[in-house]
């Protein structure tokens, strides 16, 4: 794929207004563009990798803000820059809507924005809103992969660094090693979501399994031995029966005892069950009646009166629906003949809200009529809950005093049984008594509504909580093979990462190694020992200054020649610190490395022009190279600066394009102490 | 939601087998609640049901009535002004809902009447375990609050 700069253009930012036009005559293979200290080199920089990588698409406004222009403001300010790929022209423009205030007072809350429009031919030519190039593309510009080929001195000395990491960081963005780092943190986000924000985080350990079987088998023994009571119980209630059967025959059978007694006591015993048989439907019926509100006091009765009365006497619900209203709007006259307009349809709708909708209507309707209807009825009867009280209490005090007839008749009874049979009898009794007690702990079993797991007696519950708990296993489970999983999906990321890397670096070392000993020799050898997070040269702690940026360079162009990439590249200020012996260390090899068809660019100042450009120019056909000078107007005097070759100076708002190799060659302003510092 | 918390429902356990739905408990202590004006807390679990069980469907319209009556009393509202009673209306009520009782104010006073009852009776009764015995005492109970209650005299 092959990538080159075609022009770009900029207004009212940090950098001269104007057309910097690479392709003007044609691509050049090396274009040198000088511009003096703080002219704006590296808002050049920053804006065409912005404008590359969209990275400023969802920045914050003081990101934005700084490219704002505060000496000259403009009324329209944007970047834009044409690139060609494979031929094909696309534009990236970057409009910018500054808030001025904040930029201005350099305040923390800068509203300042911007908008992307691209625009290509595959894509119909036209304007896309948005910071959208072609698909097959968009991978080579993320903004990672952009410094890679838009990139200053500091960023290439940062691959020697040791207290960087952006040598095995390009080797990551050109290889997309990252993929590898992106499934890590996809499967962490994954089990993060699943697992731990869920309420199953809390069990997703063994010891979660271990916890929930354990209350499980609590739970399970829980229940064995209440269901032991239950068939226990039933068992011992038909022996007891069974039993106090046999009795009641040996009793009845047995002629000693008087008839006359014998027959009392069972009479007693009848009217006994007679009454416990009425008292449990009087209860019943005691218990309906007081469901009936209205049954429990004569003053619910006077008050729903009052209500339904009122609601009444009140016509609430109106007879009218708000439907009513809202079909009458949609008619050309009114009900009253007069026209229906827009006044009349905006008072319908303002008052409509006073009716009811139907359904609302329906409920308010029958509140009242079912009221009024029940309260009025003839069969409604204000006292039936006395009477029923007074029913229950006259048969309770019955039933207990028949109760105590039978004890006193089976007393006697038993007083004048022979010793055998009063035996019997009190072994009935207590038969009776025991039947009594079975009974009492079945049924706590069998209604018991304790909720609570540890105290409840309901089987019902205890089986849902183990239900619960079977879940709880369920869940862990598959919580520990999930996270087993992603462990083990880690680890293959992690590993596969790391093995590809060593490969790959084992292949870049030894390409750039065959590479630096073409271009270093004899003394200045030099070869590349190990890339780790930074480059580590062979038996020397660094090269020259020029060497290492050399080395730098020759690092990215093979990561980028890996992917098949004749990318333009910008390189900024790349001699500033560089002290001018050892600067063509950098400059002489610059010349083999660009490709016959590469496209080179650089940001220099006037004095970065010395063994840099000049050795540039002395090994290369002058056709090959743009030269272009860039100056603030205004800013140097007349004296300062070669005569301008009009036919080849264009002047801007508030700069000076000149397209000249001998204006460039002689452009040596005096800066003044202030600026250099610039 | 008609919401009865566990406590509650614990204090029953003498005869809750003698009921037919657990809503006979809440029935029991909305009533004791509107008839002594007293209010719960508003209960955040013991969901029951959202509608009226067959047993109270006909006597829905008295226990919203009862509850309309109590909340506009104890609020000072008119019923006999027909904005006050409407506005009233529309806020306990939703024809939406099963039971017709509004979710905010309709279900929560409710609730909180239901809440405020089993309080009464926790007071004043012992814990039941005949249920003849058990109603006995509590229409007594109940009608001492109503005579007791502005709201209703």
């Amino acid at each position: 794929m092959e990538l080159k700069i075609a022009r770009w253009e900029s207004k009212g930012l940090r950098c001269p207004d104007g057309i910097v036009n690479l392709k003007k005559d044609g691509f050049k293979r090396f274009n040198f563009i000088q511009m003096p200290n703080g002219t704006g080199k590296t808002t050049y920089l920053e804006l065409i990798q912005a404008a590359l990588s969209g990275s400023l698409e969802g920045a914050d406004g003081t990101t934005i803000g700084k490219y704002y222009l505060h000496s000259n403001p403009s009324d329209e300010s944007f970047f834009e820059t044409d690139v060609e790929c494979n031929s094909e022209k696309i534009t990236f423009k970057i409009e910018f809507d500054f808030d001025t205030e904040a930029c201005i007072n350099k305040s923390e809350n800068n509203n300042s924005k911007v908008k992307y429009i691209t625009s290509y031919a595959a894509g119909g030519g036209e304007q896309l809103p948005g910071y959208k190039p072609p698909r097959d593309i968009r991978r080579m510009l993320h903004s990672e992969f952009v410094k890679l080929f838009v990139f200053d001195g500091e960023f290439a000395r940062k691959l020697f660094d040791s207290t960087e990491s952006r040598a095995f960081q390009c080797l990551d963005s050109i290889c997309q090693l990252n993929i590898f780092d992106k499934m890590v943190k996809a499967t962490n986000v994954y089990y993060k979501k699943l697992v731990i924000e869920t309420d199953r985080s809390s069990a997703k350990t063994g010891a979660g399994v271990t916890k929930a079987v354990n209350k499980k088998e609590t739970y399970e023994k829980k229940i064995e031995e209440l269901q032991k009571i239950l068939s226990e119980g039933e068992i011992e209630l038909k022996r007891i029966d069974k039993e106090v059967s046999n009795i009641n025959s040996e009793i009845n059978e047995d002629t000693s005892l008087g008839g006359n007694l014998k027959k009392k006591a069972q009479d007693k015993k009848n009217i006994v069950d007679s009454l416990d048989k009425e008292y449990n439907k009087v209860t019943q019926d005691y218990f309906d009646i007081i469901k009936n509100p209205v049954n429990l006091h004569k003053k619910f009765i006077s008050s729903l009166n009052i209500l339904q009365e009122n609601l009444y006497r009140l016509k609430i619900p109106a007879s009218a629906t708000r439907a009513f209203f809202e079909e009458l709007t949609d008619e050309k006259e009114c009900i009253c003949d007069r026209e229906m307009n827009k006044e009349s349809k905006d008072a319908i709708n303002r008052n409509k809200e006073k009716y009811f909708d139907e359904d609302r209507a329906s409920i308010y309707n029958k509140l009242k009529s079912d009221i009024r209807d029940k309260l009025n009825a003839k069969d409604f009867d204000v006292d039936v809950l006395s009477r029923k009280t007074e029913e229950f209490q006259k048969l309770n005090d019955q039933r207990a005093e028949a109760e105590t007839d039978l004890q006193v008749a089976l007393e006697e009874l038993k007083m004048s049984a022979p010793k055998n049979l009063a035996n019997k009898m009190t072994k009935r009794e207590m038969l009776i008594k025991e039947r009594g007690e079975i009974s009492k702990k079945i049924e706590e079993i069998r209604s018991d509504i304790e909720t609570d797991v540890k105290k409840t007696k309901s089987i019902k519950i205890l089986k849902n909580a183990i239900k619960e708990q079977e879940k709880i296993i369920q869940e862990v489970q598959s919580n520990i093979l999930l996270g087993e999983d992603i462990n083990r999906i880690k680890a293959l990321c992690e590993n596969s990462k790391k093995d590809i890397k060593q490969g790959l670096k084992k292949s870049i070392i030894n390409q750039c190694n065959n590479k630096l000993a073409e271009i270093f020799k004899g003394t200045k050898k030099i070869q590349i020992e190990d890339i780790e997070e930074h480059i580590s040269l062979y038996k020397q702690a660094g090269g020259s200054e020029g060497q290492q940026l050399t080395t730098g360079i020759l690092y990215l162009s093979i990561l980028l020649g890996r992917e098949n990439c004749n990318f333009f590249t910008i390189f900024d200020s790349p001699c500033g610190p560089i002290d001018q012996h050892v600067r063509v260390d950098l400059s002489e090899p610059i010349v083999t490395l660009v490709k016959k068809d590469g496209q080179f660019i650089t940001f220099v100042q006037s004095s970065e022009r010395s063994y840099f450009t000049t050795t540039i120019e002395s090994a290369v056909d002058e056709n090959k190279i743009f030269y272009l000078t860039i100056y603030d107007k205004d800013r140097f005097s007349e004296e300062e600066i070669p005569s301008l070759p009009k036919d080849k100076t264009v002047e801007t708002k508030n700069a000076f394009f000149v397209l000249d190799k001998v204006f460039f060659n002689n452009f040596s302003p005096k800066i003044n102490k202030a600026e250099s510092n610039l | 939601m008609f919401r009865l918390i566990k406590d509650n429902r614990n204090w029953f356990k003498g005869i809750s087998k003698n009921f037919s739905t657990l809503f006979d408990m809440y029935y029991l202590c909305l009533m004791m609640g509107l008839a002594a004006n007293h209010k719960g807390d508003d209960p955040d679990s013991g969901d029951l049901i959202e509608y009226w069980p067959t047993e109270y469907a006909s006597y829905s319209n008295f226990i919203i009535g009862l509850i309309l009556i109590a909340e506009a009393r104890g609020k000072g509202i008119n019923i006999k002004e027909k904005s006050s009673t409407t506005e009233h209306l529309n806020t306990f009520l939703d024809s939406e809902e099963l039971s017709r009782l509004s979710l905010k104010k309709g279900f929560k006073e409710a609730n909180r009447y239901a809440n405020g009852g089993c309080e009464i009776m926790m007071q004043k009764l012992e814990p039941p375990h005949y249920l003849g015995e058990f109603l006995k005492r509590y229409q007594e109970l109940l009608r001492e609050e109503v005579n007791k209650n502005k709201n209703f005299n």
